[in-house]
C-alpha cells in the first residue's frame, strides 16, 4: 500500500490520520528540513547563541513569531548555554510561551507557568508519572500494542509509523484522561492540534474548545464514580494558594488535561518511529538487538540523544539583562533552548553526529533540564521499550518494504518520519 | 522537604521539593540516589559510590536538588 493509498483508506476510515498528521507537522518544518544537523554544526562553531530564531536560522516562516512579532531572538547551540538558560528559570522565564499556551491550552498550563506556581501544578500530577503508578500504565500500553500487531501480523507488511507508532501513545494519555475507545481516533486529532506551534492558533483553540466540553463530561462522571485514574486523582487534589488550601477547580484540571494530551502524545510516537528508521538503517544492530534485548534501553537513550523528536524546548522570555557563555542578552528577548543542539556538541558527546548505543552513558536533554523538566520521561521510556519489544517479540526479520522508497527523517520543530513501511519473515 | 546523609567526607542533601524525577543521579550514582513511588530522590544508607560519582550526580542533576559539601574534619 502506498502512502497516498494509505491516507485515502485512513480518510475514508474517518480518521484522516495521515492528512492532518502531514498539516500539523508541515507547518514546523517536515519535508523542508531533513537534516539540520550540519547546519546547527556550523554554527556552533561560530557561537554557542545564536542570534536568530531556529526557524530564522533555516530561512523558514516562525509558526510562532506571531505572539511576539517584535521581540530579539536567540537559539542556544551548546550543550552549557543550554543548560544554562534552563537551569536559570527565573532569568529565562516559561513566560515567553505563556503567550502561546494562553490560546492553546488557557489559562493554566504547566508549560507556560514558572515557580511557584508552576511548582504546585507539577507537585499535583508528577505522582501520577512516578514509579507507583508505572504498573497502571503498562497495563494500558502492552494489551494495545498487541492489539495493534493483531491487525496486520498476518498481512506480511505494514506501514509501522501511521498504524502502529503513532497509534498508542495518544490511547494511553487518553486512557488515564477517562476517554472513551470509541472517541479515541477524534482525541488523536485533537492532541496534534494542541501542540504548540503545530496548528494554526484558531484551529488550536477549537481543539481545546472541543477536549473541554469533553472532559468537563468526564469530570462529571468521575465525581460520582472515581476509578484508578489520572483525572479521579486530579479531582481529589488540593492547591495551596495564599497560604490556604483550596480543592483544585475545573478549569485547573481542563488547563493541565490540555497540557498532558499533546505532550504524552506526539513526542513519543514520533520518537519510536525515528527509532525504528534508524534501526533498520542498521540491519546488523537490528540482528543484534533481536538477540539480546538488554540493548533495547541503550538503543533508546541514543536515539533521543541523536534525533530526538523536538529541536528545542519552549521558548523563554529574558526577564533581565543576561549573558550566556560570554553572549549578551538583553532583557525582554527570547531565547530558544536548543536540546537537539545541545545533544550533538562535541564538547559534550565525543563523536556526537554518530549514533553510537554502546558510547558512554551520561545524561543528555531531550526531556529537557530544570524545572520543566519532561514530567512524563519515564512513562515515555517504558512505552518506547514495550513498544520496541512488542515488534521483537512478534515480527522476525523486521526490514524496510524493498518495494517502496526507503522513509528518512525529517522535520525541524518537531522531528519524525516520512514513514515506516516493512516487511517481516 | 530535605534529606542528608554523610558519605565519606562529603554531606550531601537533596530537596525533594524541588527533585523533577530525572532519575539521573540514580544511573550515575547508583548506590547512592534512588526514586521513591512517587519518583522522587532519596538517599540510599551506606553508599559505596565515589565523591566524585556523587559530584557528578549533583552536577547534571535538572532541578539543582542536590548539594554535596565537605564534612568539617
Amino acid at each position: 500500500m502506498t502512502l497516498k493509498d494509505q491516507a485515502e483508506s485512513a480518510s475514508e476510515a474517518g480518521v484522516g490520520r495521515y492528512d492532518w498528521e502531514r498539516e500539523t507537522t508541515h507547518r514546523t518544518g517536515a519535508g523542508s528540513v531533513d537534516d539540520p544537523y550540519p547546519l546547527i554544526a556550523e554554527r556552533r562553531a561560530e557561537t554557542p547563541v545564536a542570534h536568530d530564531s531556529f526557524f530564522g536560522m533555516f530561512g523558514l516562516p516562525d509558526p510562532m513569531a506571531a505572539a511576539w512579532p517584535d521581540a530579539e531572538r536567540f537559539s542556544t547551540l551548546t550543550y552549557a548555554a543550554t543548560e544554562a538558560v534552563l537551569r536559570d528559570n527565573a532569568t529565562f522565564s516559561n513566560a515567553g510561551i505563556r503567550r502561546m499556551t494562553e490560546d492553546v491550552f488557557g489559562p493554566v498550563s504547566l508549560m507556560g507557568a514558572d515557580d511557584p506556581e508552576h511548582r504546585q501544578f507539577r507537585l499535583l500530577v508528577q505522582p501520577a508519572f512516578g514509579k507507583k503508578a508505572m504498573g497502571l500504565w503498562t497495563s494500558w500500553v502492552k494489551p494495545r500494542l498487541g492489539e495493534l500487531i493483531d491487525g496486520f501480523e498476518g498481512d506480511g507488511r505494514a506501514e509501522l509509523y501511521f498504524d502502529y507508532c503513532a497509534r498508542f501513545p495518544v490511547f494511553v494519555i487518553a486512557m488515564t484522561l477517562g476517554v472513551a475507545r470509541e472517541d479515541l481516533d477524534h482525541f488523536h486529532e485533537l492532541a496534534a492540534k494542541l501542540q504548540i506551534g503545530a496548528a494554526p492558533a484558531e484551529e488550536a483553540r477549537a481543539a481545546r474548545h472541543q477536549v473541554e466540553d469533553y472532559m468537563r463530561r468526564v469530570i462529571a462522571a468521575r465525581r460520582v464514580a472515581p476509578k484508578d485514574d489520572l483525572i479521579s486523582l486530579l479531582i481529589d487534589s488540593e492547591i495551596r494558594e495564599d497560604g490556604a488550601a483550596r480543592k483544585i477547580t475545573e478549569e485547573q484540571i481542563l488547563g493541565l488535561v490540555c497540557n498532558l494530551l499533546p505532550a504524552g502524545a506526539g513526542t513519543t510516537y514520533r520518537s519510536l518511529g525515528i527509532i525504528l528508521v534508524t534501526l533498520l538503517q542498521r540491519p546488523e544492530l537490528m540482528a543484534r538487538l533481536y538477540a539480546d534485548r538488554d540493548l533495547v534501553p541503550l538503543v533508546i537513550e541514543e536515539a533521543l540523544r541523536w534525533n530526538g523528536p523536538v529541536l528545542t524546548a519552549p521558548f523563554r522570555l529574558a526577564t533581565a539583562d543576561a549573558e550566556i557563555e560570554g553572549v549578551k542578552i538583553p532583557k525582554g528577548a527570547l531565547v530558544e533552548p536548543g536540546i537537539a543542539a545541545a545533544n550533538r556538541d562535541p564538547a559534550r558527546f565525543e563523536r556526537a553526529d554518530e549514533f553510537d548505543p554502546f558510547r558512554a552513558q551520561q545524561p543528555n536533554l531531550a526531556f529537557s533540564f530544570g524545572a520543566h523538566f519532561c514530567v512524563g520521561g519515564q512513562v515515555a521510556r517504558m512505552e518506547l521499550r514495550s513498544a520496541l519489544n512488542a515488534l521483537l517479540d512478534r515480527l522476525p526479520n523486521l526490514r524496510f518494504d524493498p518495494d517502496v522508497p526507503e522513509p528518512q527523517l525529517t522535520g525541524l520543530l518537531y522531528r519524525m518520519p516520512t514513514g515506516l513501511p516493512v516487511v517481516w519473515g | 522537604m530535605s534529606v542528608e546523609q554523610v558519605i565519606g567526607a562529603v554531606r550531601v542533601r537533596v530537596d525533594r521539593m524541588r527533585c523533577v524525577c530525572s532519575e539521573f543521579c540514580t544511573y550515575i550514582a547508583p548506590n547512592t540516589f534512588e526514586t521513591d513511588g512517587e519518583g522522587l530522590v532519596t538517599l540510599l544508607a551506606g553508599s559505596t559510590d565515589s565523591e566524585a560519582a556523587v559530584r557528578e550526580a549533583a552536577r547534571n542533576c535538572p532541578a539543582s536538588a542536590i548539594t554535596v559539601e565537605a564534612v568539617e574534619p
